[in-house]
């Protein structure tokens, strides 16, 4: 800045100094017009520096306003401003100079007409005539002189002829005394000063004076002044001169009349030079004034333009300024002009700059504290095992972290701004899951946890979702979601309390039942013989029913024991359509009269599973149905293999049918759960290992009712790249010590 | 050619010389001077010059000179050395002015020789003109300044000195083609 303060500083001066020699030079010009004898000579040169002077001021003041015309075409900011104020200036500057101009050009024509005057004219004229008529006098007598020379000179010999002369001119006062011949040969001369070159007279005076007459004319001497040149013939009295001589005598004129003579010359010389330059003489002064004018007016466009650029680049500064912290760049700090109210304005914007990058940094420091605090839960929420979403008030989800979306089995991003709704109908397994967190949202609860059972791509999934209402001092804002996949959990827990009453029953139940079963049978060994017929009967009888009721009693824990310590799977692919038909071909030759019917879906595919445990859900399946027929003459048990999609994930699904009462309505629900039987006979527990192994397959199972009014069992197996592996199904195992300690 | 010109006889060259500028010399009515011969000659010790000049001044310098503005004939004479590859040197260098003025009050005109002072006045104006182109015996050079062994060339111009004119008349001179009078150089051997 102080560099271009300096930079400009300088123009100004080069551009003032070169205004003040333009000046200067214009003057000396102005008097060099007149022909002073001091600047005279100087004029061509003069005029010449002006001109290039002005081309100079031309170029830098027309470089300017190019400048400022090009920066206001490209909107410069404070072109506009300064060229205004440019055109105010000029018009300002221009409008008197022109009219003084104007009137200057008027009176100097005028002025310089002035100076001519007929009277002044007619009053030299007279003055000359004047001169040349006093001059006459003296010519007169200087040829009456001559003449009376002339007359003595006659007959006067060529040997006396110079002694004669010089005599002559000492008397008369002549500067000079020549006799020539007619011819022009020279015969004497009397002179003042010897060494003079003879000033002969010319042929065309000679000839004039041989025709007899005489020549008396004024002109200017060799060396300066006026002589007066006679010549006279000399009179033919002498018979022994045979050709005629011409007398010559000049004489000199008096210094009076001299230097008065010159005078009056020079005046009148002067006045007629004078008259006749009186055109160039105008065009002279008006180009002296006209450059005036144009090195005026160029100054004045000069320093318009620089005043006004100075004046308005504070104001220019401004508006970039503002321009720049309209676009975020609060760093900028401008010059401050001086100390006036721009610069008053120029300082209260700095302090405003300064204020607004301060805020600014402030709230970059608090954005980016906020930032990494969100940063910070984010990976504190994406390391969480559970699901969490968050929803706006309105429903519609707003984030969800890495768990949710694992869980789920989506995309986290396609959860996000879509309500719960929209996501189940893209996502039709979600359903029960999205349904839930509706449900809570309508209710409008603060607090909540329910389970929900979804079946997916990775089969049966239990999650555990608990909600939250989120509010502040201005209402609701939201809601926030945790969910849990509990499915291993809930297996594992199940698995635990059934293992614990297994462990229980075989402790507590089966333990007593041998000694039971012995001492009945010993009392039966011991007494039978010993009492009567009639009571012998009756304790045969008895002790025969405590040990048909002990053995009973014996197999339905075994068969709980089973139940409850299901040994770990063995999944290899198994062709499911070959199993039903090999387990019910058991069943078809049955002298039960049920009529087997197997529809096969030959598209099922070959499934994971473990072969065995499938085995016995269809034995247990099929002997669940059969008993349920028994005693019905028209027994009929349907068995369909599908393989189908099941709200878009591909699964197996298995269905037995039968005509039998069917389930009553009431435990429709409850049918899988062990001990829920309608039978008389029964462990209660065919359906619950069936449910088991299902699970253990991540697979669903439903009871409903047949169309034919019976009972209907739907198995769905999931089918899949995500199907579960040994070690999955190995997983499913309850950590059985941990659950039993406590 | 200039070589060559230097062994010729001194006579001869001469001759060539007012031969070629007769020729050269191309009659015109435009205002100009010409110079119509011009010879140096060896008188003693001092080279000096004889030249034969004709004015003819357009209407402009005679309403000028007529109204007493006085006109400058400059007269330059330079002899120069030629050099082989490098330009002509300037070995002396004479600058002979003249001025013609009308004398109003005894309506003679008046030609004076700058350099000297020396004045003369004629009768009518084509005497004064005439008396301007005839140039006499003036001594440009002593012979003691010259290198014998060497060839010399005498060239010469007259111009009409326009800085010389009052200071209101010489922009419109410099401008007119009346007034821009000057003749063609002139160059013979010396």
């Amino acid at each position: 800045m102080v560099a271009v303060k300096r930079s400009g500083l300088s123009g100004l001066l080069g551009v003032l100094l070169l205004f003040a020699l333009l000046l200067g030079s214009l003057m000396i010009m102005s008097d060099a017009t007149q022909n002073s004898a001091r600047f005279g000579r100087l004029y061509s040169a003069l005029l010449l520096f002006n001109a290039i002077g002005l081309l100079i001021l031309t170029a830098i003041s027309g470089y300017q306003l190019y400048r400022l015309i090009a920066q206001y075409r490209a909107r410069t900011a404070g072109a506009r401003l300064t060229l205004r104020l440019v055109a105010l200036f000029v018009v300002l500057s221009v409008v008197p100079v022109s009219v003084v101009y104007y009137f200057s050009v008027q009176f100097l024509q005028r002025g310089i007409d002035s100076w001519f005057d007929v009277r002044i004219e007619a009053a030299l004229d007279d003055a000359l005539d004047l001169s040349r008529a006093s001059l006459d006098l003296r010519m007169r007598e200087t040829l009456r002189q001559t003449q009376r020379m002339a007359s003595q000179m006659e007959n006067v010999s060529p040997g006396l002829a110079t002694l004669s002369l010089t005599e002559l001119r000492e008397t008369f006062g002549a500067d000079k005394l020549m006799l020539m011949e007619g011819a022009g040969r020279i015969v004497a001369t009397a002179s003042e000063d010897a060494s003079i070159v003879p000033d002969r007279p010319d042929e065309a005076i000679l000839e004039q004076v041989r025709q007899g007459k005489t020549h008396v004319a004024l002109y200017p001497g060799r060396q300066s002044g006026l002589q007066i040149r006679v010549v006279v013939p000399i009179s033919e009295g002498s018979t022994m001169l045979t050709e005629q001589r011409v007398l010559q005598a000049l004489f000199p004129v008096s210094d009076r009349f001299n230097t008065l003579a010159e005078s009056v010359e020079a005046a009148y010389d002067s006045y007629r030079q004078l008259a006749f330059l009186r055109g160039p003489l105008k065009t002279s002064f008006l180009i002296t004034l006209s450059l005036v004018l144009a090195a005026s007016l160029l100054t004045a466009l000069w320093t318009a333009v620089e005043s006004a650029r100075r004046l308005v680049a504070p104001v220019r500064d401004l508006a970039e300024g503002t321009l720049a912290v309209s676009k975020g760049r609060y760093d900028q700090r401008l010059p401050v002009p001086s100390n006036d109210e721009l610069g008053f304005l120029v300082m209260s914007f700095n302090q405003m700059t300064r204020n607004l990058s301060y805020a600014r940094d402030q709230a970059t420091r608090s954005q980016r504290l906020l930032e990494r605090q969100r940063a910070y839960l984010e990976t504190v929420l994406s390391s969480l095992s559970s699901g969490v979403l968050t929803m706006r008030h309105d429903g519609r989800l707003r984030t969800a972290n890495t768990a949710a979306g694992q869980i789920l089995g989506v995309v986290r991003d396609e959860l996000l701004d879509r309500s719960p709704d929209d996501v189940a109908a893209t996502r039709p397994y979600l359903e029960p899951f999205c349904e839930l967190i509706e449900t809570h949202l309508r209710l409008g609860r603060s607090e909540w946890a329910e389970q929900a059972t979804l079946f997916g791509i990775n089969g049966r999934q239990v999650l555990m979702c608990r909600g939250s209402s989120l509010t502040d001092d201005r209402g609701l804002t939201g809601h926030v979601v945790v969910f849990d996949d509990i499915t291993t959990l809930v297996q594992a827990q199940r698995n635990a309390a059934w293992g614990e009453v297994a462990r229980r029953m075989a402790h507590e139940i089966k333990n007593p039942l041998t000694p039971i079963q012995l001492a009945a049978e010993r009392i039966r060994h011991k007494y039978v013989g010993h009492v009567g017929e009639d009571q012998g009967q009756v304790l045969d009888r008895a002790t025969h029913t405590i040990i048909q009721q002990v053995k009973a009693l014996k197999e339905m824990v075994d068969a709980f024991n089973e139940y409850a310590h299901s040994p770990n799977l063995k999944l290899t692919p198994v062709d499911l359509n070959a199993l039903v038909s090999e387990v019910m071909f058991l069943y078809r030759d049955n002298p039960g009269s049920i009529d087997v019917v197997v529809d096969a879906d030959p598209n099922v595919p070959m499934v994971n599973a473990d072969s065995v445990r499938m085995r016995q859900l269809l034995h247990n399946l099929v002997k669940n149905a059969t008993e349920a027929m028994e005693g019905r003459a028209d027994s009929e048990l349907r068995v369909r293999t599908r393989y189908l999609e099941h709200e878009g994930n591909p699964c197996v699904e298995i269905a037995i049918e039968d005509n039998g009462p069917g389930f009553p309505s009431d435990s429709v629900t409850d049918v899988f759960e062990p001990y829920v039987t309608t039978k008389a006979k029964g462990t209660g527990l065919g359906l619950a290992i069936v449910k088991k192994i299902v699970e253990e397959h991540g697979g669903l199972i439903r009871a409903e009712a047949a169309r034919t009014g019976g009972a209907r069992v739907v198995i769905q197996l999931p089918y899949g790249e995500t199907h579960r592996t040994e070690d999955a199904a190995a997983a499913l195992e309850p950590p059985r010590a941990t659950l039993v300690g406590d | 050619m200039l070589t060559c010109l230097s062994v010729l006889s001194a006579p001869t060259v001469t001759l060539m010389a007012w031969v070629m500028l007769a020729c050269t010399a191309n009659a015109q009515d435009d205002p100009s001077v010409r110079i119509v011969g011009a010879e140096t000659r060896l008188d003693g010790e001092v080279y000096s010059l004889n030249a034969d000049l004709e004015y003819a001044l357009g209407s402009e310098p005679l309403e000028a000179l007529a109204n007493g503005v006085p006109i400058v004939f400059e007269l330059q004479i330079e002899v120069r050395e030629p050099r082989r590859l490098l330009p002509d040197a300037t070995l002396a260098s004479l600058r002979q002015r003249y001025r013609f003025k009308f004398l109003s009050l005894t309506q003679r005109y008046l030609v004076t020789n700058l350099n000297t002072n020396e004045r003369n006045s004629f009768r009518s104006r084509e005497e004064a003109l005439e008396f301007l182109g005839h140039i006499r015996d003036l001594p440009i050079l002593d012979r003691a300044l010259l290198d014998p062994r060497e060839a010399y060339l005498v060239r010469m111009r007259v111009i009409l000195d326009i800085e010389s004119l009052p200071a209101p008349l010489r922009l419109l001179a410099y401008l007119s083609s009346q007034w821009r009078i000057s003749s063609e150089w002139a160059e013979w051997s010396l």
